[in-house]
C-alpha cells in the first residue's frame, strides 16, 4: 500500500520532471526538472531494495552532474530563454508521431510478454556487499577499464582546454606548421 | 579457460596503457622534447602489435577462449584486429607527426588519445560481452571526439567535434538500448560460454522474438553509425572535413576497423543463429550505403568530403562481405585492411595538399598537384585507383573477395548494385585524379605553399602503396591467411 | 504490556516521536550553537558578546529569532517567486534528513521493543548522508539564481564549484572509514558496513592500553581531510567564499529578509551540527564512553552526554577556525580542494587500502592472494 503510493507521487514526479526537461523555457528549470525524475528514479530504486543504487544515483546526478549543469548554465548565461523557432517544422509532429506508435509498441509487447529468456542475472540484493562482490569480481575488468575512460576524460579536457589561440605555433621541432585558416 | 583471469588476454591494452600513462607522466614531469613521445608511443604500439602477434600465433584458427569471466575474447579475430589496428595507430601517429608536434604541450595529449583510440578499437574487437564490448566503444570514440576536435583555431573542428560527439552519444546511447532489448530475451550479456547468448540462441526456439529482433535492430543501428553505413552516416562527410587534416586518416581508418570488428562479431558469432533475421538488413544496409555514398560522392567540390562519402560506399562494400555470415569474415577482413590502408593514405596526401591543421580541402588545392609534387600525386592516384577497384591494385582483390562472398550467400542483386555503383564511382576518383594531372592551378587562387611532406608521412606513403600494390598482384597468400581470423 | 511498550511497538507512532524528537533537539542543539559561537567569537576578540537576554546572553538566540519572525519579508520583484521562496526549505530540509542517521545514544528497551536513539537506521546510512551533504548545494544554487541580481549569483557560482570539489574530496575521506569497519567487524574484509550505528558499535574496544577503539587513531588522516572538506561544504570560515560579505555583500542570501534569512541562518548551523556530529560518530566513537559505574538512571543519560560533549568540542573547532583564519582566495580554495586534498586522500586511501589487506590476507609475498 505504501509502496503504491509512493510509486503514483513519485512516479507522476518523474513524469513532471521529464516534461519540464524538455519543455520549460528557461535551461535551469530543464535542470531541475531533471533532478526531480532522478530524484523520483532514486525513490524507486529504494523500494525496489536496491538503497545502495539509490544513494549513488542522489550523490551522482542529482548532487555532482546537475550541480555542474547549474554551474554550466550560469556561467554561459541565465537570461537567455530558450529559442523555440524550429528550422525543420516537420519535426515535432514527426517526434508526437513516433512517440505514440512508441507508445502503442510498448504496451502491444506488455500485452504479449515478449520477454523471454533464462532467468536474468540475479538482482544484486542492493547492498553494498552484494554490489561490491559482483563488481569486484565478475565484473572486474569492465570496472577497471572504465580507468581508459578516466585517462581520455582529463586528457581530453587538458588537450580542448589548454588551446590557446596562436599558441599551437611553436612546435617543439621549432617548425611552425603551416596550417591556415580555412574560410 | 573460462573464468579464469590472465593478464596475457589483455596484454596490448595493459601494454597501451602503461605507454599511455607513461606518457602523459612524462610529459607533466620532464616535459622532453619530442621525439620522447614518440619512443613511448612507439614502443607502447610496438609492445601491442608484438602481444597481438603472440596471441595470433597461438590461437589462431582455434576456438574462442574467454578470459576474465567471459569479458574478453582471445582468437584469431581478436589478435587479428589487434594487428591491424595497432600497427594502424603507428602509421596514423606518423602521418599525424607534424601536427602533433606543432601543438606544443598538447601533442603529448594527441598521442596519448591516438594510442587510447588502438586500445579501445582492439577492445570492440575483442570483448566477449555486451558490456565490454560498450566500453571499448566509449574509450574509442571518446578518443576520437576529442581528435577531432584537435585544433580548436577553426570553428568548423569544434563543429566537426561537436557533432561527431553528440551523434556519437546518441548512437551509443541506441547501441546500449540493444544490449538491454537483447539481455532481456536472451537474459545474458555474455558472448560465449555457458548461458552465453550464442549458447541460448543455438539451444533455444523463440516463438515471439520481438524483443530479440528490437535490440538486434538497435544494436545494428549503433554499430552502423560508427562504420558510416547509410542511412547513419550523415555525421561522416562533417566530421572528416571538419577534423584537422593529419588526424583524418587515422579517423576513418580506426573507426572502420573497429566498427567492422564488433559488427563481424556480434552478427556472426554472437547471433549466427538469428542469421536469417539480420542478413536481409545488412544487406538492406549495404545496398543503400553503396549507392549513397557513391551519388553523393560525385557531386563533392572538396577531396575530404569525398573520401568521406567515398568511405560510406566502402562501409557498404565491406557490409557486402558480411552478408555472407561467417563465410565472409575473412573475406571483409581482406577489404578492411586493405581500404584502411588506402584511406590513411589518402587522407596523408590531404594533409599533405591542404594542411595538416586545415579541415577542407577543395579541389582547386589539387589542381596541378602532378606537377607540383609528383610524388604525392602518384601516390594519391594508386589511393584512388584502389579505392576505385581497379585491376592490380588491393581494392580489386577485396572488391572480388566481398562480391564472391555476396554471391555465395545467394545475394546476386546486391553484388549487381555494388557493380553498378563501382563503376559510378570511378567517375569522382578520376575527377580527383583529373585535377591533379590535367588542371592548372587558376590565376591568382590562394594555394597552400609547396606541399610539405614529412618523413613519417613519406613512410606511410610508401607502406600503403606498397601493401595496395602487393595485396594487388597477389592476394591469395593474404585471403587463405584471413581464413584463420573467425570468431568462433 | 504497558501502554508506552504497545506505542512504541507501533513503528509510525515510533517515527512520528522520534522526528519530532530530532526535529526538537536539533533546534534546541543550534540556538545554543549560535550562542556559544557569539561567545566564544567575542573571547577571542576581546568582546563580551551577547549578554542581556537571559542569563549570560544565553536568551539572544531566541530573541533574533522571534525578531526576524515578526519582520517583514522583503520580496524583491525580479526574483523568480516559485524557486525564491522554496530555496531556504531546500536547505532546511537536507540538513535536518542527515541528522535523521545519526545514533545519538545507546539504544534501549521498553519492554521487549527495542527503542534506536536515532530516526532510522539505515544500511547505507554513509552513502545517504553524502547524498543529502550534496543536495544541500542547491539551495544555495538557487536561492542564488532566483534572487535574480548578480551579488546571489556570484554567490551561487561559487557555491556550485566550491561543492562539486569538495564533495570528491570528503567522500575519499569516508571511504578509509568503511575499509576500517568491514577490516573491524569480521576479520574479513568484504562483510563491512555502512550503518553509522554499527560503525559506533565497531568503536568499542580499545585501541591500545587506555586509549579507546576510536576509529580516529587509525584514520587521523581521514578525520583532518574530512574536516577541512567538511568546513568547505558547510560554507563556513575560512572557506565562506559563498556569503563572503566583504565581496559579495551577504552572497546568495543578500536578497533574502525575514523568517527566509533565518532559515538559510538556521541551516548553516545545522550543517555545522550534523558534520560534526558525523565526525564524532565516524572517527570518535560516536556516544561510546565511561559511565563510571553511575546508578542506571543517570548511566542512561551519559552516551547523550557523550555524544553532544564531543559534537560540540568539534563545533569549537569550527567557531575557533572562523575566529582565526582570514578567507582564502577563490584561486586557493580550488588549488587546496583539486591539487591538495583530493590527491591527498587517494594516497591515502591506496595507503590505507593496502595496509588492511595486508593484514588481512598477509602481505603478498607470503602467500598468494585468494
Amino acid at each position: 500500500m505504501v509502496e503504491l503510493v509512493l510509486f503514483i507521487i513519485f512516479g507522476l514526479a518523474a513524469l513532471f520532471g521529464a516534461v519540464t526537461t524538455v519543455w520549460a523555457r528557461n535551461p535551469v528549470y530543464s535542470a531541475l526538472g531533471l533532478m526531480l525524475t532522478l530524484f523520483s528514479v532514486a525513490v524507486f530504486y529504494v523500494s525496489n531494495g536496491a538503497q545502495f543504487v539509490a544513494a549513488v544515483q542522489v550523490i551522482v546526478y542529482a548532487g555532482a552532474v546537475m550541480t555542474l549543469f547549474l554551474f554550466v548554465i550560469m556561467l554561459v548565461g541565465v537570461d537567455r530563454a530558450e529559442d523555440r523557432r524550429e528550422n525543420l517544422p516537420v519535426q515535432r509532429p514527426l517526434a508526437l508521431g513516433l512517440l505514440v506508435l512508441f507508445g502503442a509498441g510498448v504496451l502491444v509487447a506488455g500485452r504479449f510478454a515478449w520477454v523471454t529468456g533464462a532467468e536474468g542475472g540475479r538482482g544484486a540484493e542492493g547492498t553494498v556487499e552484494a554490489l561490491g562482490s559482483e563488481l569486484f569480481r565478475r565484473w572486474v575488468l569492465p570496472f577497471e577499464l572504465t580507468a581508459l575512460l578516466l585517462i581520455i576524460a582529463a586528457a581530453g579536457t587538458v588537450a580542448l582546454g589548454l588551446f590557446r589561440r596562436g599558441e599551437a605555433e611553436g612546435g617543439d621541432e621549432g617548425e611552425a606548421g603551416e596550417g591556415e585558416e580555412a574560410p | 579457460m573460462n573464468g579464469s583471469l590472465t593478464f596475457l588476454s589483455v596484454a596490448p591494452e595493459i601494454a597501451l596503457a602503461a605507454a599511455v600513462v607513461l606518457l602523459l607522466l612524462v610529459e607533466v614531469t620532464f616535459k622532453p622534447r619530442a621525439w620522447a613521445w614518440a619512443v613511448v608511443a612507439g614502443a607502447g604500439l610496438a609492445a601491442g602489435t608484438a602481444l597481438s602477434a603472440w596471441q595470433w600465433v597461438a590461437h589462431r584458427g582455434a576456438d574462442t577462449g574467454t578470459f576474465w569471466n567471459g569479458m574478453i575474447a582471445v582468437d584469431g579475430f581478436a589478435a587479428l584486429a589487434g594487428l591491424l589496428v595497432f600497427p594502424l595507430a603507428g602509421l596514423g601517429l606518423m602521418s599525424a607527426w607534424r601536427l602533433a608536434a606543432s601543438q606544443g604541450r598538447r601533442g603529448a595529449e594527441f598521442i596519448a588519445l591516438v594510442l587510447l583510440a588502438a586500445a579501445g578499437a582492439h577492445l570492440m574487437a575483442a570483448a566477449a560481452d555486451f558490456i565490454m564490448l560498450f566500453i571499448g566503444l566509449e574509450v574509442f570514440s571518446l578518443s576520437l571526439y576529442v581528435l577531432a576536435g584537435f585544433t580548436r583555431e577553426r570553428v568548423d573542428a569544434d563543429e566537426a567535434s561537436l557533432k561527431y560527439f553528440l551523434l556519437g552519444a546518441f548512437a551509443s546511447a541506441v547501441f546500449l538500448y540493444g544490449v538491454a532489448l537483447v539481455f532481456a530475451a536472451t537474459g545474458s550479456t555474455t558472448f560465449y560460454g555457458d548461458g552465453g547468448i550464442a549458447d541460448y540462441l543455438a539451444g533455444t526456439v523463440i516463438f515471439r522474438p520481438g524483443v530479440l529482433l528490437a535490440g538486434l535492430a538497435l544494436l545494428l543501428v549503433g554499430l552502423a553509425f560508427k562504420v558510416s553505413a547509410a542511412p547513419f552516416h550523415v555525421w561522416a562527410p562533417d566530421v572528416y572535413q571538419g577534423a584537422p587534416g593529419g588526424v583524418t586518416g587515422f579517423l576513418a581508418a580506426a573507426a572502420k576497423v573497429a566498427g567492422f570488428a564488433a559488427l563481424a562479431r556480434v552478427l556472426t558469432a554472437v547471433l549466427g543463429a538469428r542469421a536469417d533475421d539480420w542478413v536481409p538488413a545488412v544487406a538492406v544496409l549495404a545496398a543503400a550505403s553503396v549507392v549513397v555514398g557513391t551519388l553523393l560522392a560525385i557531386v563533392q567540390d572538396d577531396v575530404k568530403r569525398l573520401l568521406a562519402y567515398s568511405s560510406v560506399a566502402h562501409a557498404g562494400f565491406i557490409l557486402t562481405a558480411l552478408v555472407a555470415g561467417r563465410g565472409g569474415v575473412g573475406d571483409m577482413w581482406f577489404y578492411l585492411a586493405t581500404y584502411a590502408v588506402q584511406v590513411l593514405g589518402a587522407f596523408t596526401v590531404a594533409a599533405a595538399v591542404s594542411g595538416d591543421r586545415a579541415g577542407r580541402s577543395p579541389l582547386a588545392h589539387w589542381a596541378g598537384l602532378g606537377r607540383r609534387a609528383p610524388w604525392l600525386a602518384a601516390a594519391m592516384t594508386l589511393m584512388l585507383l584502389a579505392m576505385a577497384g581497379i585491376p592490380l591494385t588491393a581494392g580489386f582483390a577485396g572488391k572480388v573477395a566481398v562480391f564472391r562472398a555476396a554471391i555465395d550467400a545467394g545475394y546476386l542483386w546486391l553484388v549487381i548494385v555494388a557493380v553498378l555503383a563501382t563503376v559510378a564511382g570511378l567517375f569522382f576518383y578520376l575527377r580527383v585524379i583529373v585535377a591533379m594531372y590535367l588542371a592548372s592551378p587558376e590565376e591568382g587562387a590562394s594555394l597552400p605553399a609547396s606541399p610539405a611532406v614529412g618523413w613519417g608521412a613519406r613512410f606511410v606513403l610508401a607502406v600503403a602503396a606498397a601493401a595496395t600494390l602487393v595485396f594487388g598482384i597477389a592476394p591469395w597468400p593474404l585471403l587463405e591467411v584471413l581464413r584463420d581470423a573467425l570468431p568462433l | 504490556m504497558s501502554l508506552l511498550e504497545r506505542l512504541f511497538a507501533n513503528v509510525w507512532f515510533t517515527a512520528a516521536v522520534k522526528v519530532v524528537a530530532a526535529f526538537a533537539l536539533l533546534l534546541v542543539a543550534v540556538i545554543l550553537l549560535v550562542w556559544i559561537e557569539r561567545k566564544i567569537v567575542a573571547d577571542m576578540q576581546n568582546r563580551i558578546g551577547p549578554n542581556r537576554a537571559g542569563p549570560w546572553g544565553m536568551l539572544q538566540t531566541v530573541a533574533d529569532g522571534l525578531k526576524l519572525l515578526f519582520k517583514e519579508s522583503v520580496v524583491p520583484r525580479k526574483v523568480e517567486l516559485g524557486i525564491y521562496l522554496a530555496a531556504p526549505i531546500a536547505a532546511m530540509v537536507p540538513a535536518f534528513l542527515i541528522f535523521m542517521v545519526i545514533p545519538i545514544g545507546r539504544p534501549f528497551t521498553i519492554g521487549e521493543t527495542a527503542v534506536t536513539l536515532q530516526v532510522t537506521d539505515l544500511n547505507i546510512a554513509l552513502l545517504f548522508v553524502l547524498a543529502m551533504s550534496s543536495l544541500a548545494v542547491y539551495a544555495v544554487v538557487l536561492a542564488g539564481w532566483a534572487s535574480g541580481s548578480k551579488y546571489p549569483l556570484l554567490g551561487g557560482v561559487r557555491a556550485t564549484a566550491q561543492m562539486i570539489s569538495y564533495e570528491a574530496a570528503m567522500g575519499l575521506a569516508l571511504v578509509p572509514v568503511v575499509l576500517l569497519a568491514s577490516a573491524q567487524s569480521a576479520g574479513d574484509v568484504g562483510l563491512g558496513t555502512m550503518s553509522l550505528s554499527r560503525i559506533v558499535e565497531l568503536q568499542q574496544g580499545s585501541f591500545r592500553w587506555m586509549i579507546p577503539g576510536w576509529f580516529v587513531f587509525w584514520l587521523a588522516p581521514s578525520f583532518v581531510l574530512y574536516f577541512i572538506a567538511a568546513v568547505a561544504e558547510t560554507n563556513r570560515a575560512p572557506f565562506d567564499l559563498v556569503e563572503a560579505e566583504s565581496e559579495l555583500v551577504g552572497g546568495y542570501h543578500t536578497e533574502y529578509s525575514g523568517f527566509r534569512f533565518a532559515l538559510f541562518y538556521l541551516a548553516e548551523y545545522l550543517n555545522m551540527f550534523n558534520v560534526s556530529a558525523l565526525a564524532v560518530t565516524l572517527f570518535f566513537g560516536g556516544w561510546l564512553g565511561p559511565d563510571f559505574g553511575l546508578p542506571p538512571w543517570i548511566a542512561w543519560v551519559m552516551p547523550l552526554f557523550w555524544f553532544f560533549l564531543k559534537t560540540f568540542l568539534l563545533v569549537f573547532l569550527f567557531i575557533w577556525l572562523r575566529a582565526t583564519l582570514p578567507r582564502l582566495r577563490y584561486d586557493q580554495l580550488m588549488d587546496l580542494g583539486w591539487k591538495r586534498l583530493i590527491p591527498l586522500a587517494l594516497v591515502w586511501l591506496m595507503l590505507f587500502a593496502l595496509v588492511t589487506a595486508f593484514r588481512t590476507w598477509g602481505a603478498p609475498w607470503t602467500e598468494a592472494l585468494g
